[in-house]
C-alpha cells in the first residue's frame, strides 16, 4: 500500500515535469525499439534461413570445388569437379545412392512476345531423384537426351505459367539465350530447395547447358544422397577419400573441393547469425545505456532542483529510504514506460520492415525478445537512479531546506 | 470557528494542561561549525526546560544562533556537545530513522517560506506527513486539519493558487494533522503583511489554547510578546529567558485580534 502510493507520487512528479520526463523517456524508447527490432530482425531471418536449410534435405551432400589456399589466404576459386567426378561418387562411394552434376547460370527465356529472366540449371535424370522434386506434367529428360546434348528444356512451375499462363507448354518451343528449346516437361510447384528459388528455375541437360549455351569447362557443383540420413558422414568421409584420389591430391594439401551437409550449413549459418546477432546486440546495447545516462542525468537534475522538496519531505517525516524509493520509482518508471512503448515501437518497425521487404523478409517477434528488453530496461532505468536517489536521500534536512 | 471564540480561548492559556514533565530539555548544549580553517560556535551551552503546553517565543538578531537552535529542537540537526532529551529521549543519540519517526509523530513545523510541495493541492500537501507515518484513509483528517485552519474550501487548490496566508495555513494544518506534541514555528508571519500575520498568530493561540506546545522563533517584538515566555539569545547563547509581562501580552493580543477581524471584514466585504 505505502509502495503503491509512492509510485503515484512518482508519476505525479512525472508529470509535473512532463516535458522533461518525455525526453529521459525517448533514451529508453530508441534503446529498446533497437533491442526488439535487432532481436526480431535476426530471430526472422534465422527462421528463414533455417527452413531453407531444411528444404536442403538431410541426406544431402553439397559438393563445391574448393578454394584454392596460399599461406591460409584465399586466392580464388579452383574448377576441379567434372561430370566424371559426378558419376564416379555414385559408383564408388558404398554410402552414396545416387549423385548429380550440377552447373547454373541466367539466361533470358523466351515464347514470342513473352520473355522471362530464369535461371538454368544443367543436371541429370537423376536429380529429381536427390531432391525430391517431381515433374507435373510431361516428362523429364533422359540420359540420352544426356548423351545427344538435347535441346529439351524442363520448365519450372512459375517460368511456366509466367510464358504460357494456364496452357499446357508441352511440345512448344522456348529460346533460351537465343538457341531453341522444346519444352518437354513442366516441374511441381515446390518453392525452395535450399536457396534456390526452384520454380523459377528451366532445367535443362548437364552437357547441353555446358557445351551448347554457356561454354563451361567444369561443372558448379555435385549433389550426392547418402542411402541415410545416418550415413551422411560416412558418405562425406567416401566422397572427400575418392575425389582426393581423382584429383591426386598429395597427402598433407588442403581438399580442393569443400562438402557440405545440412548439418554443416546450418552450423555455419548459425555461426554467421551469432556474429551478426552480437554486433546488432551491441548496438542496441549501446543505445539503451545511452538512454540510461539520459535518465540519469534528468534524476540528477531532478534531484538538484527538489532539494527544497526532499528537505520539507524529510522534515515531515520522510525516512532516507522513503526518499530513495520514490527517486529510484521515478526512474524505473520512466524506463519501464519508455520501453512498453519501446516495445511497440521496436514491433511497429518490425512490422513496417517485413512489409517493405514484400515479405521477404518475415520478421519475427519473439515473447522472449520483448521480456528481455523489458527487463533490461527496467535494470537499466534501476542502476541510473541509483546514485541520484542515493544523492536524494543523503541530503541533509536542515541544509535541504535552507536550499533557494 | 470564528477569530473571536479564538481569542476568547487563549485568553486564558492557564486552561493548558501543565505537567510537571518537560518535553524539551537542553542541558549545555553546544553545536559547532567548520567553516575552513575558523570554527563557528553557532550554540555555546545552551541550557533550557520547556514543558508541555507551555508558549515559547525565540527572539534574537540573525546570527545568534536561533536557526540553528531550531534544527536541533526540530531533529533536524544533531548537536556537537551537551545533551538534547526530546520527551526524554536522548535525541543526539538517536539514529536518523528514529529522528525521522520523531518528526513525523511528534513534531509540527511551519516555515517563514510556507514550504508546501509545489503544484499538490492543498489537501494532498496535508496528508504528506500521515503518508509518511504509513497511515491509510487520511483524506478526512486533513480536511479535519484544513477546517481548524479555515480551508476547507480550498483543499483543492494547488499552492500557486493561494495567496500568502493560505498558503501558511495549509501549512498549519500539515504540520498538525499526525498531532504532534510539540509546534516549531520559524518566523510564521515573517513573510506576510501584520494583517494576514495576525490572522495566522490567532491560529497559534487556538492551538495553544487547545493544548499544543508552541516554539515560535520571531525577531518581531509584537509577535515575540504574545508567547507566554521569551528566550532571548546573542551569540549563541541564552542571555534572557523569562515569562512576558501578562498586561503587555493581552494588549499585543487584543491588537492581532483586531487587526485578525479587520482582515475578516475586508475579505468577506470583498467576496
Amino acid at each position: 500500500m505505502f509502495y503503491l502510493r509512492i509510485i503515484l507520487t512518482s508519476i505525479l512528479s512525472l508529470k509535473t515535469n512532463l516535458l522533461r520526463s518525455l525526453l529521459a523517456t525517448i533514451g529508453v524508447i530508441i534503446g529498446v525499439a533497437a533491442v526488439v527490432a535487432a532481436m526480431s530482425i535476426i530471430e526472422g531471418l534465422t527462421r528463414e534461413v533455417e527452413k531453407s536449410i531444411e528444404s536442403f534435405g538431410s541426406n544431402v551432400l553439397q559438393v563445391f570445388p574448393g578454394a584454392k589456399r596460399q599461406g591460409g589466404r584465399q586466392v580464388g576459386e579452383v574448377q576441379t569437379l567434372s561430370i566424371d567426378d559426378a558419376d564416379a561418387i555414385a559408383a564408388q562411394c558404398p554410402a552414396v545412392i545416387r549423385s548429380a552434376p550440377e552447373v547454373m547460370g541466367v539466361a533470358t527465356v523466351k515464347f514470342f512476345n513473352k520473355n522471362t529472366q530464369g535461371t538454368v540449371l544443367g543436371t541429370m535424370p537423376q536429380y529429381t531423384e536427390i531432391r525430391a522434386y517431381n515433374v507435373e506434367h510431361g516428362r523429364f529428360f533422359t540420359r540420352s537426351d544426356v548423351k545427344s546434348e538435347a535441346y529439351v528444356a524442363v520448365l519450372g512451375h512459375k517460368v511456366a505459367q509466367e510464358l504460357f499462363g494456364n496452357g499446357s507448354p508441352l511440345g512448344f518451343v522456348v529460346k533460351i539465350q537465343g538457341k531453341t528449346f522444346t519444352v518437354i516437361g513442366v516441374m511441381e510447384k515446390k518453392g525452395t530447395i535450399g536457396f534456390t528459388r526452384v520454380d523459377e528455375q528451366v532445367i535443362i541437360p548437364v552437357t547441353t547447358a555446358m557445351k551448347r549455351l554457356f561454354g563451361y569447362r567444369n561443372i558448379h557443383s555435385i549433389s550426392a544422397q547418402a542411402k541415410d540420413t545416418h550415413l551422411a558422414n560416412e558418405a562425406q568421409k567416401q566422397i572427400s577419400t575418392l575425389l582426393r584420389k581423382r584429383h591426386k591430391t598429395p597427402p598433407g594439401v588442403d581438399d580442393d573441393f569443400a562438402i557440405f551437409s545440412q548439418e554443416q550449413i546450418s552450423k555455419s549459418f548459425r555461426e554467421t547469425s551469432q556474429r551478426l546477432g552480437l554486433v546488432f546486440y551491441s548496438i542496441a546495447g549501446i543505445s539503451l545505456v545511452v538512454g540510461g545516462i539520459g535518465i540519469a542525468n534528468i534524476m540528477l537534475v531532478s534531484v538538484t532542483e527538489r532539494t527544497r522538496e526532499i528537505g520539507v519531505r524529510m522534515a515531515v517525516g520522510a525516512q532516507r529510504f522513503d526518499i530513495l524509493s520514490q527517486f529510484l520509482a521515478e526512474s524505473s518508471l520512466i524506463s519501464v514506460v519508455g520501453g512498453s512503448i519501446g516495445v511497440l515501437v521496436g514491433v511497429g518497425f518490425s512490422k513496417v520492415l517485413t512489409g517493405l521487404s514484400a515479405n521477404m523478409l518475415k520478421v519475427y517477434v519473439a515473447p522472449s525478445a520483448v521480456i528481455i528488453a523489458l527487463t533490461v530496461a527496467f535494470i537499466t532505468g534501476m542502476i541510473s537512479g541509483i546514485y541520484p536517489a542515493y544523492k536524494a536521500s543523503r541530503l541533509d534536512p536542515v541544509e535541504a531546506l535552507r536550499y533557494e | 470557528m470564528t477569530n473571536s471564540q479564538t481569542m476568547k480561548n487563549s485568553q486564558s492559556p492557564d486552561v493548558a494542561d501543565r505537567s510537571a514533565a518537560t518535553l524539551i530539555e537542553l542541558v549545555d548544549l553546544q553545536k559547532h561549525y567548520h567553516m575552513g580553517t575558523t570554527t563557528v560556535e553557532a550554540l555555546a551551552g545552551v541550557n533550557l526546560k520547556i514543558h508541555p503546553g507551555e508558549f515559547v517565543s525565540i527572539t534574537g538578531a540573525s546570527g545568534s544562533g536561533k536557526s540553528t537552535m531550531m534544527g536541533i529542537l526540530g531533529c533536524l540537526d544533531r548537536p556537537t556537545g551537551g545533551k538534547y532529551f526530546f520527551d526524554g529521549e536522548p535525541a543526539g543519540e538517536l539514529s536518523d530513522r528514529q529522528l525521522a519517526k520523531i518528526r513525523n509523530r511528534s513534531i509540527g513545523f511551519v516555515f517563514q517560506t510556507f514550504n508546501l510541495l509545489p503544484r499538490t493541492s492543498a489537501i494532498k500537501n496535508v496528508e504528506v506527513p500521515m503518508f509518511y507515518a504509513k497511515r491509510i484513509r487520511t483524506r478526512n483528517f486533513a480536511l479535519e486539519a484544513l477546517e481548524m485552519v479555515g480551508l476547507a474550501g480550498r483543499a483543492h487548490h494547488v499552492p500557486a493558487e493561494l495567496s500568502g496566508g493560505e498558503r501558511q495555513r495549509v501549512a498549519i494544518a500539515r504540520a498538525i494533522v499526525n498531532n504532534p506534541k510539540l509546534l516549531l514555528a520559524d518566523e510564521p508571519t515573517g513573510n506576510l503583511d501584520s494583517y494576514t500575520g495576525a490572522q495566522i498568530m490567532m491560529i497559534f493561540h487556538q492551538l495553544h489554547a487547545s493544548g499544543v506546545t508552541i516554539v515560535l522563533v520571531t525577531h518581531e517584538p509584537d509577535i515575540a510578546v504574545q508567547a507566554e515566555r521569551i528566550v532571548q539569545m546573542r551569540d549563541g547563547k541564552i542571555v534572557h529567558d523569562g515569562p512576558v509581562d501578562p498586561a503587555k501580552r493581552v494588549q499585543a493580543m487584543e491588537e492581532t485580534r483586531r487587526m485578525a477581524e479587520e482582515k475578516q471584514k475586508r475579505l468577506q466585504a470583498n467576496s
